[in-house]
């Protein structure tokens, strides 16, 4: 017995040893199975520079987002990422060949990193991406929690970082930041798009806000309220209440007793759905209501019920009627919608124009940089001024590339249930087709 | 006992070897070896102080974020709010969580059993809520933990060698003292522990002092690691989960089983990342299978079938004379 104890010490001497020397070797990278996700690209002939020697013979993305999770509800499992990598991919490695990378065309291949929705699972994830793929840009996809993680791993392992989707704020105050770079969209034009719209409606200037306790809510409120008297509104505040309130009669009501012609509110999607409900219930029908956040995709609005969703307004990331062309494929905003329709039979309502951008910013400081060099990127990332989907791109001294924010009205349409049109855009003067508002059917208000 | 005596030495020596061997992993390892490394020790560690609490005095907690989330907490307001450094922010974390785990242990150590446990979930979820609603913490929007950007990997992955391996000492000492057999009475008979004289109070608030103190320091390193803190996260039911199952997948009640827990579960999670949507029903089908074929987790079939313990707290009683085998 003894002497088989022994013999077990030394065996596990002997794997701890192993496990360790394994661990150091394999600093090369790319012994992970191939995932499922991954969009591979056959190996150029290689022999080219010593810096892309180093990393294997592609250019590596890191993709992190929520693909699954309570956020994928946004993001559709990550439906709409793939595609537009795909279609990137196609043009990248397929019509140009890839990308020249000191005198040799390198492929580019994506990694996907699932967030899961959750800060802790980013951070691992995109470390693993970092240290293991040794992949040479870093993406982070949706909401500050799932893509501030990105950008800390991409700073400590200087590894440049594109961040999408989300306002900049939050990401502003993680800064100064030397290796992410964020196309985020300004906050304070988004709640300036808000009034811009108001002006154009006619209503009796009483803003009801149904806001919640979460960072949308909280900030959301502060600064409505610091900017209505000036836009010459009148904002009525019942108060926040906690995340995941099921019932809402007590603050409807004092809306109602206030009459306000315009409701806001900024929550999940289950906590919005019952708010409008028991705005039924009530028979308080305001005349414009911003549901806003849990009411981005079609299929949310449609599920409302018939007819529920005809009126409702929300702040805009995406729409046909934008006017810029993608710097990849040479196609405009429509026929990019339209492709994306027919290839995953659903409603583009969201996310294109950041999956797009993330694709065109990087291909194009990949290009000039012209080198798998970190600081090269870093330094092209940062000079970047690309026509894009999205319009012009540049970045900011600190590192913030702005995108467009519209405003937006859902209208019934016979393809997907409802479509979008927009409202107002006056931060984004090249959207110039503007549709004026309506009115919510059968509205209670201002009589 | 010459026997007993040599096997003791060789197993010093071992673990001495190992314990040089992990701390010289920045020279010759990857960067990846390193970032798992942290991972594995801080997890280690997480998953020590839950088996203290829930494998040893009997205490099965559900709230264990709640310390992860003062750790964290307190290493983003120090050195974000107040630009103090990270050794206050420790110390910060080891005093605040000390006082948080004497207020709620009133409470929560009126109940017993499944009581405990829901008591602890609730207050952990409690002050999820209170810190979404708290302007001092900046609300559901938290920090960004900026002075991590700047720490090289090879620190954090030093912090938490020595937290990883502390929290295997501490426990050890913990166990081989008398409080550890009070401890290991009471887990299997409260009553007849009392009636042999264990202050039941006293041991049991000493352990979920020491418990949650311990969890509050590893939740400093672990966020200096993520470098951002928001309430959701910080103070979720995942960190709770991921203790239990490290503990349990390692052995509940061993103190190999923690190490060999976390060992598992990080090397499945980061194998895991290559297949999205589906990492979590394969995660739970691993959780089940291990607990179908080995009870008592991995280090409880490996004890059973080769009857080595690498770090014994038996007061050296032969347990195939108990088992009567």
């Amino acid at each position: 017995m003894k002497q088989r104890g022994k013999k077990i010490w030394i065996a596990a001497l002997a794997l701890v040893l192993m496990l360790a020397m394994t661990l150091g070797a394999c600093s090369g990278g790319g012994s992970t199975p191939a995932d499922s996700g991954s969009t591979p690209a056959p190996a150029p002939a290689a022999d080219s520079g010593s810096d892309a020697a180093a990393s294997g013979d592609t250019i590596k993305i890191g993709y992190v987002l929520p693909l699954t999770g309570p956020m994928a509800s946004y993001s559709v499992g990550g439906v709409g990422a793939k595609y537009v990598a795909e279609e990137a991919l196609k043009v990248i490695n397929d019509e140009r060949g890839g990308i020249d990378i000191g005198g040799t065309k390198m492929k580019v291949e994506i990694i996907w990193g699932d967030s899961e929705s959750d800060p802790t699972k980013a951070q691992e994830v995109a470390t693993k991406l970092v240290t293991n793929d040794k992949v040479n840009i870093l993406f982070g996809e949706w909401t500050p929690a799932t893509t501030m993680p990105v950008s800390a791993v991409g700073e400590r392992n200087k590894v440049p970082t594109i961040l999408a989707n989300g306002p900049e704020t939050i990401w502003l105050e993680g800064g100064p930041y030397e290796w992410s770079y964020g196309l985020f969209f300004n906050y304070d034009w988004f709640i300036d798009e808000y009034f811009n719209a108001w002006d154009k409606m006619d209503t009796n200037k009483k803003v009801g806000l149904v806001l919640d306790t979460n960072i949308d809510g909280v900030g959301m409120a502060e600064i409505f309220k610091a900017k209505a008297p000036e836009r010459g509104y009148e904002i009525v505040d019942p108060g926040r209440f906690p995340e995941g309130t099921k019932d809402y009669m007590q603050v409807l009501t004092q809306l109602q007793k206030e009459d306000c012609d315009i409701l806001v509110s900024s929550l999940l999607n289950p906590e919005l759905v019952t708010v409008w409900n028991q705005c039924q219930q009530l028979g308080y029908i305001p005349k414009q209501a911003v549901l806003s956040k849990g009411m981005h995709l079609v299929a949310e609005v449609n599920a409302l019920g018939e007819g529920k969703g005809t009126g409702l307004t929300i702040e805009t990331q995406w729409s046909p009627q934008f006017p810029w062309i993608n710097s990849l494929n040479g196609k405009d905003a429509q026929t990019l919608s339209d492709e994306y329709e027919a290839a995953v039979n659903g409603s583009p309502d969201l996310e294109l124009g950041w999956d797009w951008t993330l694709f065109e910013v990087a291909y194009d400081a990949l290009t000039r940089a012209g080198s798998l060099d970190p600081d090269a990127i870093n330094a092209a990332l940062l000079a970047t001024n690309l026509d894009t989907t999205y319009g012009n791109i540049t970045f900011e001294a600190n590192h913030v590339g702005y995108c467009p924010i519209v405003f937006g009205q859902w209208i019934p349409d016979d393809k997907w249930g409802y479509k979008k049109v927009i409202l107002a855009a006056d931060h984004t003067p090249e959207v110039t087709q503007i549709t004026p508002p309506i009115d919510i059917p059968g509205y209670t208000t201002g009589k | 006992m010459q026997g007993v005596r040599k096997n003791n030495y060789t197993k010093s020596l071992a673990i001495l070897v190992i314990v040089i061997v992990l701390f010289f992993l920045p020279q010759y390892g990857s960067d990846y070896a390193i970032s798992i490394g942290v991972l594995i020790f801080l997890y280690i560690s997480l998953g020590q102080m839950w088996n203290l609490l829930g494998g040893y005095s009997g205490l099965v907690s559900l709230g264990q974020q709640i310390f992860v989330g003062i750790g964290g907490y307190t290493a983003a307001l120090v050195t974000e709010v107040w630009h103090q450094s990270i050794a206050v922010s420790l110390v910060v974390a080891a005093g605040v969580s000390l006082v948080f785990a004497f207020i709620i242990s009133f409470p929560i150590f009126k109940m017993r059993g499944v009581y405990f446990t829901i008591g602890t979930w609730i207050v952990s979820e409690a002050l999820l809520v209170f810190f979404r609603n708290w302007k001092f913490v900046n609300y559901d929007a938290g920090y960004n933990i900026t002075i991590a950007y700047r720490i090289p990997m090879s620190q954090i992955y030093h912090g938490a060698l020595v937290i990883g391996i502390g929290s295997v000492v501490l426990v050890y000492l913990i166990l081989r003292s008398r409080m550890g057999l009070a401890l290991m009475s009471m887990r299997d008979n409260e009553g007849a522990a009392e009636v042999r004289g264990v202050r039941l109070y006293r041991t049991k608030l000493y352990c979920f002092v020491i418990s949650s103190v311990y969890t509050a320091i590893t939740g400093v390193v672990l966020y200096l690691n993520i470098a951002y803190i928001k309430p959701g996260a910080a103070f979720g039911i995942d960190w709770t989960v991921c203790m239990v199952f490290i503990v349990v997948i390692g052995g509940l009640g061993t103190i190999e089983g923690p190490i060999i827990g976390a060992v598992v579960y990080v090397i499945l999670r980061q194998y895991l990342y290559s297949f999205p949507g589906i990492s979590m029903v394969i995660l739970g089908a691993v959780a089940v299978a291990i607990i179908l074929l080995m009870p008592k987790g991995i280090m409880g079939a490996i004890h059973k079938k080769f009857g080595v313990e690498v770090f014994s707290v038996r007061r050296r009683i032969d347990e195939r004379l108990e088992d009567g085998s």
